[in-house]
């Protein structure tokens, strides 16, 4: 039996870490994204390099610091700790927290962008209509920045599905907690076990080429919209 | 004090340094007017809170907006003021009547039944309410701006050249309904501009700014002549001219017209022999040319005889006055071809008109319509 709980444990267990990571992520990374594009902070330059630094480090790097700073005695681990949460370290909420930073760069690019293409005399324009920063970022900022939101909702959720190594560094390969597709295919091919490993593998296969099929239908739609 | 609108305002943005204090009754128009980097700009942002200053003191009727010793400041969504941008600004997501809706629900309270109605009608977009934003010409996007800064009922208007970006075509379609709003609304108004005319159609009193410090401010009928003598607008000086259409060539879709003696052909559709028709010309496109003799006339070369001459706000050109049969000619020329040609007072040349416009009938049967 190919399709056993197993397979579909770590299918079902990689699409809600993705799906909860997304969430996480258009909360954390549109502040981040909003004031990147608008700031003229000098700290700007630093902050941006930090959150782009994901998309270079290996993610054992990453992962190795995020285990030590969720650790026993990392400040996160105390932390965590004092409000009586226990350890992040191989746990689900663990490996949600880690997700969030490896695919951070992945939200809040496509969401910078956009917003810097916004004039900030479209803005302007708002306030002297009597609308405040708040009601301006949902009445213009936002519907003007669907596209990248998308991309950002698609981006985060397709590279949380593809991560390996910062799930086995903070989540561990633990069935049913946090064991994912990607780990479970390599604990399959360990045990020689090649029809479960190319199950799961011919789902990620399709899966990431539909990503990026709807991402290229999109990009078409783009050019298409007359500003 | 109440009816008046005062406003004391100094700034520094980086070398540039603001410092300016005028006031004015409400319900008048007064028309910043100065060259560009004059300030005018920044002053009008700076009044709406876009702008941060160093000290303001910013009263509108019965309203204190800013008051830099009590450490007052209103956030510009707290000022009710009207703001019309060079370039309309209009948002993109929204159609026209979703861009004016946008004004109304954060201002239901206060505006009265009726007003929506009547700034559609006052700006004639009754017919352009379903439009998207992509399909407006330059002067409509203009007209729906003005209406949606109306819609918040401002107890100021700003407008930063509303009519600066767009073609002369949409200016004269715009500049009327600017002036009837100003004379039906009563409103308090700031009007940026370099254009004379538009300072004299709308002007009650007029602010000259120059290097971020006011040269002149006083009623119009005491600055207008002031201006007219001392001052050039580049850009805008402009010759306004009626000519008669005596052939027509469809095929190219060219007109000869007539005008002084002198016959010229240009490009305008939509003409038909006889009719009287309304040109424009800027004083860049009037082209002075030198070493014309008999034996090399060109066709549409006018002859001219120059009646002035005037340093320009640039020191590279001249402004030379010129008269063609009983009309006269604005012509922007370099000082090189100046000293070359030796220009005097009387003397007589040739001129070119590289490029002139059709102006349209200016009143729109819309305006007529009341």
């Amino acid at each position: 039996m190919v399709w056993d709980s197993i397979v579909l444990n770590a299918l079902w267990l990689t699409f809600e870490l993705a799906g909860l990571t997304t969430v996480c992520l258009l909360l954390v990374a549109t502040p981040i994204a909003w004031w990147l594009s608008r700031t003229q902070n000098k700290w700007r330059h630093p902050i941006k390099a930090l959150v782009t630094l994901p998309l270079v480090l290996p993610p054992t790097v990453l992962g190795f610091y995020l285990l030590i700073l969720m650790g026993p005695n990392g400040p996160i681990g105390v932390l965590t700790q004092a409000i009586g949460i226990g350890t992040l370290p191989f746990t689900f909420s663990g490996l949600l927290v880690a997700s969030v930073f490896y695919s951070l760069p992945f939200a809040v690019q496509p969401l910078q962008n956009t917003f810097e293409a916004i004039p900030s005399s479209t803005l302007e324009s708002a306030y002297t209509l009597r609308a405040s920063p708040w009601d301006t970022f949902f009445s213009v900022v936002l519907p003007l920045s669907k596209q990248g939101f998308f991309l950002a909702t698609v981006l985060s959720f397709a590279h949380t599905v593809g991560e390996f190594g910062i799930v086995l560094m903070i989540g561990g390969n633990i069935p049913g907690k946090t064991q994912v597709v990607s780990t479970q295919i390599y604990s399959f091919v360990e045990s020689m076990d090649y029809s479960r490993a190319n199950a799961l593998a011919s789902v990620l296969l399709v899966f990431s080429f539909f990503v990026l099929l709807a991402m290229s239908w999109l990009g078409k739609d783009n050019k298409s919209i007359v500003r | 004090m109440k009816d008046f609108n005062l406003f004391q305002i100094t700034l520094s943005k980086g070398d540039f340094k603001l410092s300016v204090e005028f006031e004015f009754k409400a319900g008048e128009c007064v028309v910043l007017w100065g060259p560009s980097g004059s300030g005018k700009t920044t002053l009008l942002r700076a009044i709406a809170g876009l702008e941060k200053t160093q000290s303001s003191y910013i009263k509108v009727a019965d309203e204190v907006w800013a008051d830099s010793e009590n450490s007052l400041s209103l956030p510009a969504w707290r000022r009710s003021l009207g703001f019309v941008f060079q370039d309309a600004n209009l948002f993109p997501h929204l159609d026209v009547e979703g861009n004016l809706n946008y004004s109304v629900v954060r201002n239901k309270n206060i505006l009265d039944f009726g007003v929506w109605s009547r700034t559609v009608e006052l700006l004639a977009l009754e017919n352009l309410l379903k439009r998207t934003i992509g399909q407006l010409s330059g002067g409509e996007r203009q007209r729906v701006a003005i209406a949606r800064a109306l819609l918040t009922n401002p107890k100021l208007l700003l407008l930063d050249e509303p009519l600066s970006a767009i073609d002369l075509d949409a200016k004269a379609e715009v500049l009327p309904f600017i002036e009837r709003l100003r004379s039906e609304l009563n409103m308090s108004m700031i009007y940026v501009t370099h254009s004379k005319t538009e300072m004299n159609k709308l002007a009650n009193g007029v602010v000259i700014l120059n290097g971020g410090q006011i040269k002149q401010k006083g009623p119009l009928n005491t600055i207008y002549p002031v201006v007219q003598n001392n001052y050039q607008e580049d850009v805008s000086l402009s010759t306004y001219f009626e000519a008669k259409v005596c052939q027509l060539d469809n095929r190219l879709g060219l007109i000869q017209i007539e005008f002084a003696g002198n016959t010229i052909w240009t490009k305008a559709e939509n003409s038909y022999l006889g009719q009287l028709v309304k040109f424009c010309v800027f004083a860049e496109d009037v082209i002075l040319c030198s070493g014309v003799t008999n034996s090399n006339l060109a066709p549409d070369l006018l002859r001219a005889k120059i009646t002035h001459f005037s340093k320009s706000s640039h020191p590279a050109d001249r402004l030379i006055e010129l008269m063609v049969g009983d009309i006269q000619f604005l012509s922007l020329v370099c000082i090189k071809l100046f000293e070359q040609m030796k220009i005097t007072i009387g003397m007589d040349c040739w001129i070119q008109l590289h490029k002139i416009q059709k102006i349209h009938p200016i009143t729109t049967e819309q305006l007529k319509k009341n």
